[in-house]
């Protein structure tokens, strides 16, 4: 066996704060081989970014190793200085992808003065040799060698992503860290930067250290991974170690929560409570408290870390039942199944599958090509200008002929890249923006045509759920005040018992707990139940809901997900959900809207947009998504570029720069045709019978539209 | 049913935000040496004038005939006396309250201009904010003390008319800076959902913004009041003051005018410290609730 390039053993890092000691990180023991990828997965505040920092020597001023070691190729390195750390191992031995790599470019440089300034820092390079290194990393990532001189903002964001990949192995570090590198960014781009850095491991030589929440990116990229939990490492081995025979309750959970493309019909089951506060000295197990087969003994000391008896002899567990989970997990699972029928729940089906069984024949919400434009100018004299003379610059096409119907207690999703118009559109819906053109329709009312009573209607029946839980709610009120405003507002009775009970059916239980609790007093989870519970309050018909769990963490994500499922039948209402994210779209969603650049390219019952996608960009999309299975190859998809301009579209299909399925006719054909197929529509021409149809496409409104630059 | 109610008033949000700030505020011993400091200040304003041995106008005479003039500190004045023959350490008890309550009046009037500008400009947005910001940058192109001096010669001098001088012109940093925050404040997603509740854009001011914008008032009120304790100083000093009220930029201006200035050390110093720290303690006490705002923010968001 080759010696460890990094070991951790035993090592404990503790915070002073203001109300005392916190153990961000407790009796952590780790090891990365040389040229290996490894994982470190955990929930946020599960201390794996503070073991990050512990490494890289940059904790905050109030934290520090207070025991254990740090081995960096057999030498130990956790009590070297700044200057020795900077000296010796900074950039050269270990190098790092900060979580915001898209932004941690300076604006002001070129990106060959960024590379001559670590050089001269950290080596006694000239800086003709610092360029020349930059030139041959920027030719492995696929980069052109002559934009080294370039500075940041001319590079587009998966540029971006490259540079910083190359910037990262300048000095040709055998270790690379790279701390949440794609929460911020949408599966299209997270897939580009994995394969980028998977295609890397064949050119050069070194080790990751990923750091994320997303399990799934994990066992899809790295060789070993530790689960974290509560400051303390849960499991670790090899990714198809811990996939196969996972030991740990929390990591059983973990792959229960997390939801898998390829099953979109399973049921997630997210993991209920929070750790531990690390405040307090915690002898007994984290996880204690969230498992479901704790024990008294689980109470009664932390459980050590101990080697499993498999074939892979890396694979160590801190569960003192851990001989025994296996079988428990099986038979809990099962149980619950037969649980759930025996205590007549609903039959409803989860998940896709529930497609089916939902949505009314009434259409709730229409939206009939709808369009949003923005103007580019601010200024005076260029809004006059371009209102007498013409002219002026293309407005921004954020949404660009959107026809939608949504029918009663369905679910419907809109999914696309960021910058695809999502947001716009959810926005134009709620009414902060109205229309450029095209009409919505709210119970077949026009909703250009509300007076102020209609409006108050409209209020109340249609309700919102934010993206931030940290701040979707007033800091400054009670879950109380948070969920009596609505009341207040539309000047409805205002009664405990109707709060309580609403807080129940969020399942925020005991809702007597919870109704007195200030914003700070809630997890990120809890947060977003009660935006839930005050949208749901007012009984509303519709709910808008704008990336609902993306900043949750997958535990929780998984429950929240299906408390929306749960109330969405038990209510009976509608809901928008909009998200960037397929696989947790086809989870609650009947329906799901494909959207690219202003349009919706693809439409149709979820089950069959999975299994049978037919417009080029679903299908890529549906490829992106990492697949939480070591032993899964997937292809990445094959999208290049960045979707386009919104200002400047181009003729014919706006989706043809990036197509992998581009025909001649899609230049001067327009960019939208609905081939439909039933319940399914297409805007493309690969499904289009043109013989058929004949020069009929041409004439349709939407051509003209695309084709002439101006709205209807 | 009464205790009822009354415990619902107690447990207003902002009464309850208000007990937990005060607590945060109150474990920082440096601000509670401020409060105190202020505090000092503000009984000297109130009881100053009862606690004074001599009415502040009084002259006194050497048995000679002539006035007592110059005395360095003694017992029977013990801060010596001025040129004319004044007791300092009564004038200086007489001055805080001139000087507070311009200093508190003024503070009051420039946050509550630059709050309603500033957040009229941020919430609303578009055309509304455009002229706003540009009255704003209009304001800023006015040199504070020459204008103030021509309006003190159209409007005669007074403690009204300095106070009304400098709250009509200081407001213009505040409300910049009030305005970016209600920018920020407003896309938040509490708001967001406000107003898709239909709530009226006077609830979502009022519940949704003032109680964000909290510390950052506190804290301009502060500036302003120390701001405006300076300023009327100033203006005194170049003889823009009432002259029948003993403010302690007036006690400055007759120690400069005497030419005593440098030899009389317990005249000028005196009422030079008396300004520079109660505006000292004003500011900290502002900067101490910014930071228990800071703290609550951050825990909030944490």
């Amino acid at each position: 066996m080759t010696e460890p390039l990094l070991e951790v053993e035993g090592l404990d890092v503790t915070y002073q704060t203001k109300t005392g000691d916190l153990r961000a990180v407790t009796d952590a023991s780790l090891s990365i081989d040389p040229n290996e990828y490894f994982g470190l997965v955990g929930e946020s505040g599960c201390g794996k970014s503070t073991l990050a920092q512990a490494v890289t020597n940059s904790l905050d001023s109030n934290g520090a190793i207070t025991e254990g070691t740090i081995k960096y190729r057999g030498e130990e390195v956790q009590d070297l200085s700044e200057k020795e750390y900077n000296e010796k191992i900074r950039w050269k031995e270990i190098a790092v992808i900060p979580q915001s790599a898209m932004n941690s470019l300076d604006p002001l440089s070129r990106i060959s003065e960024l590379a001559i300034e670590v050089a001269e820092a950290h080596t006694d390079w000239s800086e003709e040799r610092a360029v020349d290194e930059l030139k041959q990393l920027f030719d492995v990532v696929g980069l052109p060698e002559s934009r080294v001189h370039d500075y940041p903002h001319q590079f587009s964001g998966g540029m971006k992503q490259r540079a910083i990949i190359a910037f990262s192995l300048l000095l040709e570090p055998s270790m690379v860290i790279a701390d949440e590198p794609t929460t911020a960014l949408d599966v299209i781009m997270q897939d580009q930067f994995l394969k980028h850095l998977d295609e890397l491991r064949e050119i050069r030589d070194f080790s990751l250290l990923f750091i994320t929440h997303d399990i799934a990116v994990v066992f899809e990229m790295c060789n070993s991974m530790a689960v974290m939990h509560g400051g303390q490492i849960a499991e670790q081995g090899t990714t198809e170690a811990v996939f196969d025979e996972p030991r740990h309750p929390y990591t059983i959970l973990l792959q229960q929560a997390f939801p898998d493309i390829r099953y979109p019909n399973r049921e997630l089951e997210g993991i209920e409570g929070v750790p531990p506060s690390l405040q307090e000295e915690v002898d007994y197990c984290t996880f204690a408290d969230r498992c479901p087969w704790a024990e008294q003994e689980c109470w009664e000391g932390a459980p050590p870390l101990e080697t499993v008896p498999d074939n892979d002899d890396a694979h160590e567990v801190a569960c003192i039942r851990n001989d025994e989970i296996e079988d428990l997990a099986a038979e809990y699972l099962d149980e619950r199944d037969v649980e759930g029928a025996a205590a007549g729940e609903t039959p409803v089906a989860k998940g896709a599958s529930a497609a089916a069984d939902r949505g009314d024949e009434e259409t709730v919400l229409e939206l009939d090509g709808l369009h949003k434009h923005f103007d580019q100018s601010t200024n005076i004299i260029d809004s006059i200008k371009s209102r007498f003379f013409g002219e002026g610059d293309e407005p921004v096409r954020a949404v660009d002929g959107v026809d939608l119907e949504l029918k009663g207690n369905q679910i419907q999703g809109v999914i696309g890249e960021s910058g695809c118009g999502k947001s716009t559109l959810l926005q134009t819906i709620m009414g902060k923006y109205s229309p450029t053109d095209g009409e919505i329709l709210f119970d077949g009312d026009p909703v250009s045509e509300f007076d102020k009573s209609d409006w108050k209607e409209f209020r109340q029946r249609v309700q919102i759920i934010l993206q931030d839980p940290f701040n979707t709610l007033n800091p400054h009120f009670t879950v109380r005040e948070t969920l009596m405003e609505p009341l207040r507002i539309h000047d409805m009775e205002r009664s405990e018992e109707r709060i309580l009970d609403i807080l129940e059916q969020v399942r925020l239980t005991p809702a007597e707990q919870y109704i007195d609790r200030s914003e700070s007093q809630l997890s990120g989870g809890e947060k977003q139940r009660v935006a839930i519970a005050r949208a749901l309050i007012l009984e509303p018909d519709v709910i808008l809901a704008d990336e609902p769990v993306s900043m949750l963490d997958v535990s929780t994500q998984a429950s929240v997900l299906d408390l929306l499922n749960d109330l969405t039948n038990e209510y009976g209402v509608s809901m928008l959900y909009i998200s960037h994210d397929l696989s947790t779209v086809s989870y609650v969603c009947d329906r799901v809207n494909v959207m690219y650049l202003g349009r919706l390219v693809e439409s149709a019952p979820t089950m069959e947009l999975l299994n049978g996608a037919k417009h080029p960009y679903t299908r890529s999309l549906l490829q992106a998504i990492p697949v939480p299975d070591p032993h899964h190859e997937r292809e990445w998809a094959e999208l290049p570029g960045t979707p386009g301009d919104a200002t400047d579209l181009p003729g014919g299909c706006r989706f043809k720069d990036r197509c992998p399925d581009r025909m001649d006719i899609c230049d001067t054909k327009p960019a939208y045709v609905d081939v439909e197929d039933g319940d399914h529509q297409t805007a493309c021409h690969l499904h289009y019978n043109h013989e058929e149809c004949g020069e009929e496409v041409a004439d349709t409104p939407a051509a003209a539209i695309s084709d002439g630059g101006e709205p209807r | 049913m009464l205790l009822n109610s009354v415990s619902k008033i107690t447990d207003h949000y902002l009464l309850r935000n208000l007990r937990s700030s005060l607590r945060l505020y109150l474990s920082d011993r440096l601000t509670v040496a401020f409060l105190l400091g202020f505090l000092f200040v503000l009984f000297l304003a109130l009881f100053g004038p009862y606690i004074a041995p001599y009415q502040p106008d009084k002259i006194f005479f050497v048995e000679g005939g002539g006035v007592l003039e110059l005395q360095p500190p003694s017992l029977a004045h013990p801060l010596g006396t001025t040129s004319r023959g004044q007791d300092v350490f009564s004038r200086l008890l007489y001055g805080a309250r001139p000087t507070l309550f311009t200093g508190l009046l003024g503070g009051a009037l420039v946050v509550t201009i630059g709050v309603l500008i500033g957040v009229t400009a941020g919430y609303f947005g578009g055309r509304v904010d455009d002229i706003l910001m540009r009255v704003t940058d209009f304001a800023f192109g006015i040199p504070l003390i020459p204008t103030a001096i021509v309006l003190a010669a159209y409007f005669g001098v007074g403690t009204w008319t300095t106070i009304l001088i400098i709250g009509c012109l200081l407001w213009r940093n505040n409300a910049r800076v009030f305005r970016s925050q209600v920018l920020q404040i407003r896309e938040r997603e509490h708001v967001r959902a406000a107003q898709m509740l239909g709530a009226s854009d006077r609830y979502i001011i009022t519940r949704h913004i003032l109680p964000n914008l909290g510390g950052m008032i506190v804290l301009f009120f502060s500036l302003g009041t120390g701001l405006t304790i300076i300023i009327s100083a100033s203006l005194a000093f170049i003889g823009f003051a009432d002259l029948g009220i003993p403010s302690w930029g007036l006690m400055l201006r007759n120690a400069y005018n005497s030419g005593y200035i440098a030899s009389a050390w317990w005249w000028s110093l005196t009422s030079g410290f008396a300004i520079s720290l109660t505006v000292l303690c004003i500011f900290m006490l502002g900067r101490g609730y910014e930071r228990v705002h800071e703290t609550n923010v951050s825990e909030f968001g944490g």
